[in-house]
């Protein structure tokens, strides 16, 4: 069968705080909407759409049209999705985009958390929820159902591969780490090391599992698929590319279908953030001719293009992927240091739990006031936040800074932690009035006051 | 080791044990570096400090060099120091005026001399905090004693000090073409905030500063400061940072022994000379803020230093009702300061403009987190701070009510200074500096 490319984009945009303080005993509600436009969430969204989203997305559908056989697959983050809607000025038009490439059917939409979060490290209940919601935006707008499971950041262990399995995704995707892979291939098909799940992280999984395939319990026998990202040459296109001192450059697309034919295995896992084109790799690197003429140049060289699904249907696995510890693709060691390695990330993750914990007493009230509570956590629980807080490279100026909207990370934990305060004393709030009006609350009292007038 | 050691003429105005100063100590500590680097050095001070030094019996570790014929007990000379009996036609700094001007007319160039009549108007002598009113007139004799001391001796390089010992390596480039190098290690832009920059002082600063062959910068700060105000070529500027080695820590017991406090109190610092160029107002005018939200009341502030704006900073507080929260502490001394670093929760610097900052290297030494105006040099030098513009003290205020309620907050920025904290030492800066010296 003919080697193949496997093309996955994450497409994701975080809800980032505006400056929240800790000065004046006003209250605050909304954590989000920046009063200086040009740095709010919509500036930002507007500018990477004009960079990226809507260049890229024409490209792909000229791509899909042209070459029959050229597929590719994305994960959009439902905060993402929330922002086309919610900026409508070019959301719509990427919307829009997005939707027509899933209509081609060559272009397949993965599933992850709502959220782009990192909820699995403290609550599967949560984490299963946000998947839920996620499953159930992408309905909403594409009317599909995902079926392969991307997670943030591409963690990945053994135990989230067991819970993501039990509920009833057909594979996984992951970074090619030499730690994890029994042979050092990213090219081959993997399958996972699936451990026994706890009892209530089964429950869990079972309740929010694809309708219909949740009970199905996989065994090592019946391999649960990992595909791998080919990180040399995923990064020959998303970092390298417009890098003048690097040997490769200018990268021509007969030269990357060479290296892809010369790479071993059956499949090429072309993992990559959507920005890298026109936004990490500005449009005058050539980045967008690239894309468009490497259908092109693979078939001079007869390599094809599979989505994820297609390439765990066409191929067997073959190898084991196993690692107890967290493996990402961020970084150089590929660990998840970047979003946990430091005292104030620790401290802001326990914070969440504390607040998801206390959110849950109230998870079957129907009230506003909770809706909004919920929401305001959910987007608190992006990862993005506890990365602007990595001390990791700050010194160094190196991509945590580049990617912060921070002068550093002390600025990010501290801004974060004034929004959990401020969402802290709402919740605090509601919960001594218990959503009454303060209407009812003045009846209470004067009747208080009546009563204790009529025991004097 | 090389056998042409550069003979270095090196001028300093302050020197411990007489003015421990920033300057003095920085002095000190490079020409000591410098002499273990094979460097030839000799060392001028004005004469006046010689003699106490000499008086003192402290060892400056240099060659120093001053009159044979002062009045100070030369035997009291240690072996390092040499001295000569040099034909000189000022035989003390303390000639009356009259003798002053006949002899310097001998020395100095006919265009020296149309410079200084036009700096002597009167209303033009009256700045200058550190040295009275007459400093322009004792630099000028420093310069006339600095060239009457060196006749007769072979220099490769003169290295001076700052604007103040500048007229004397400008005459020995103008009467014996000998180069120099100005180290900068402050400004009248600094000093002043750049407010109402002293025009003569700024003017003999920047006409050294044009005529030096090299200069030395004491940060990139600075460096910006005489390309963008002085209007200096940037390429004969290199910039040498001040080192700064790690001292003893203090004990728990010694620490407590100053100082009390109360556990549940948070204390914030201000150090340093309470004047203009500290902005110490813009540490009062951050307790403010930081008292009036801050309901466990629990945040106090300490002011330890003393200076020409102390009264107007009392006032400040007086009128701000921050008797009981803004302590004034006068001047410290070194245990004091230290077990004082040690038990404060956060140091704040708010200065309008400082070439270097040795105390916010202190602070960190002491690994206490540290909220310091952008417009420090030592910024270059420290990753984990809260850098701020020393006029935003909500920005300030923000940064103490948040380190006083996240304690990861304070532990994250602790462990992280001292985890990059890799002092400098002298003798790494003396070899930038021989690097220049080579050049000539």
């Amino acid at each position: 069968m003919a080697k193949s490319i496997c093309f996955y984009f994450q497409v994701h945009q975080p809800f980032r705080l505006k400056p929240l303080s800790l000065l004046g005993h006003q209250a605050v509600t909304d954590f989000f909407d920046h009063e200086h436009e040009h740095e709010s969430n919509e500036a930002i969204f507007n500018k990477v759409s004009q960079k990226c989203y809507l260049p890229t997305t024409e490209v792909l559908l000229r791509m899909c049209k042209q070459h029959p056989n050229f597929r590719c697959s994305f994960s959009l983050s439902g905060v993402f999705l929330e922002q086309c809607e919610l900026y409508p000025k070019y959301g719509t038009p990427v919307l829009k985009n997005f939707k027509a490439l899933v209509k081609t059917g060559q272009v397949e939409i993965l599933a992850e958390t709502y959220h782009h979060s990192l909820t699995f490290l403290y609550s599967k209940l949560e984490y299963a929820h946000q998947i839920q919601l996620h499953r159930d935006l992408i309905w909403k707008h594409f009317q599909i159902r995902p079926q392969v499971f991307r997670n943030t950041e591409l963690i990945y262990n053994n135990d989230l591969a067991a819970f993501i399995s039990n509920m009833g995704y057909r594979g996984m995707i992951a970074e090619g780490w030499h730690t994890a892979m029994e042979e050092d291939n990213p090219n081959l098909i993997h399958f996972a090391n699936l451990e026994t799940l706890p009892h209530d992280d089964q429950l869990i999984a079972h309740k929010y599992a694809i309708k219909g395939k949740g009970r199905k319990s996989h065994t090592n026998e019946q391999h649960f698929p990992v595909l791998t990202k080919n990180y040399q040459l995923s990064d020959d296109i998303a970092f390298r590319f417009g890098n003048k001192d690097w040997p490769g450059y200018p990268l021509q697309t007969e030269t990357f279908a060479h290296w892809v034919e010369n790479a071993p295995g059956d499949t090429v896992n072309l993992f990559m953030d959507f920005e890298t084109f026109g936004e990490h790799q500005w449009a005058d690197t050539g980045i967008f001719d690239f894309l468009e003429h490497l259908p092109n140049a693979c078939q001079a060289h007869d390599i094809t293009f599979r989505t994820p699904s297609q390439t765990i249907e066409d191929f067997t696995p073959q190898t084991q992927y196993h690692t107890e510890h967290y493996v990402s693709w961020a970084d150089e060691h590929r660990d998840i240091s970047a979003w946990v390695e430091n005292d104030m990330q620790r401290s802001a993750l326990a914070e969440l739990q504390d607040i998801e914990a206390r959110l849950h007493q109230y998870r079957s009230h129907k009230h506003d006031v909770i809706d909004k509570l919920w929401d305001d956590f959910r987007k608190l629980s992006t990862s993005d936040h506890l990365y602007y807080m990595s001390t990791k490279y700050f010194a160094d100026g190196d991509v945590h800074t580049y990617f912060s909207p921070y002068p550093h990370p002390y600025d990010a934990y501290i801004n974060f932690m004034n929004a959990l305060e401020h969402l802290n004393a709402q919740f605090e709030h509601w919960h001594e009035h218990k959503g009454k009006s303060p209407k009812q609350k003045r009846i209470h009292r004067s009747f208080r006051l009546t009563k204790a007038r009529l025991a004097n | 080791m090389s056998t042409d050691a550069k003979k270095v003429l090196m001028l300093g105005w302050e020197f411990p044990p007489v003015f421990s100063g920033g300057l003095g100590v920085v002095t000190q500590n490079l020409a000591q570096a410098l002499q273990s680097e094979n460097v030839d050095l000799t060392l001028v001070l004005p004469q006046f400090i010689t003699e106490q030094i000499i008086e003192a019996r402290f060892d400056p570790g240099v060659k120093l060099m001053t009159f044979a014929d002062s009045e100070c007990d030369l035997k009291a000379l240690n072996q390092h120091k040499k001295t000569w009996r040099v034909k000189t036609l000022i035989h003390s700094p303390y000639l009356n005026p009259a003798e002053y001007e006949t002899q310097r007319e001998k020395f100095l160039s006919q265009r020296y001399k149309r410079r200084l009549k036009s700096d002597k108007s009167p209303s033009q002598m009256k700045k200058g905090p550190v040295y009275g009113e007459n400093l322009f007139a004792e630099i000028d004799r420093f310069a006339a004693e600095v060239l009457a001391l060196s006749e007769g001796e072979h220099f490769d390089v003169v290295h001076a000090h700052d604007w103040i010992t500048a007229e004397a390596a400008l005459q020995l480039k103008l009467q014996r073409g000998l180069p120099y190098i100005l180290h900068v290690h402050a400004t009248e832009v600094d000093r002043t905030g750049n407010h109402q920059p002293d025009s003569e002082v700024f003017r003999r600063e920047r006409f050294a500063m044009k005529m030096a062959d090299k200069i030395i910068a004491v940060s990139r700060y600075t460096k910006d400061i005489l390309v963008s105000t002085y209007e200096i070529d940037g390429n004969k500027i290199e910039v040498v940072y001040n080192a700064y080695e790690a001292r003893n820590q203090k004990s728990e017991a010694e620490k407590n022994a100053v100082w009390q406090k109360d556990k549940s109190q948070f204390w914030v610092l201000f150090i340093g000379r309470v004047t203009l160029q500290k902005g110490p107002e813009y540490f009062v005018e951050t307790a403010k803020l930081v008292v009036e939200n801050n309901p466990k009341q629990n945040i106090h502030f300490f002011i330890a230093g003393t200076g020409d704006m102390l009264p107007q900073i009392q006032d400040m507080i007086y009128r701000y009702g921050l008797n009981d929260r803004v302590h004034c502490l006068g001047f410290l001394n070194a245990i004091e300061r230290d077990s004082l670093y040690m038990l404060t929760d956060a140091c704040i610097i708010p200065s309008v403009s400082e070439p270097f900052g040795l105390t916010a290297v202190e602070v960190i030494e002491h690994h206490t987190p540290l909220i310091i105006s952008k417009n420090c040099g030592a910024n270059e030098l420290l990753g984990h701070k809260f850098p701020v513009d020393f006029w935003d003290a909500p920005k300030m205020a923000e940064y103490v009510l948040a380190l006083e309620r996240y304690p990861h907050l304070r532990r994250t920025i602790r462990h992280k200074a001292i985890e990059q904290g890799q002092p400098i030492s002298w003798q790494k800066q003396a070899e930038e500096v021989v690097e220049i010296y080579n050049k000539f």
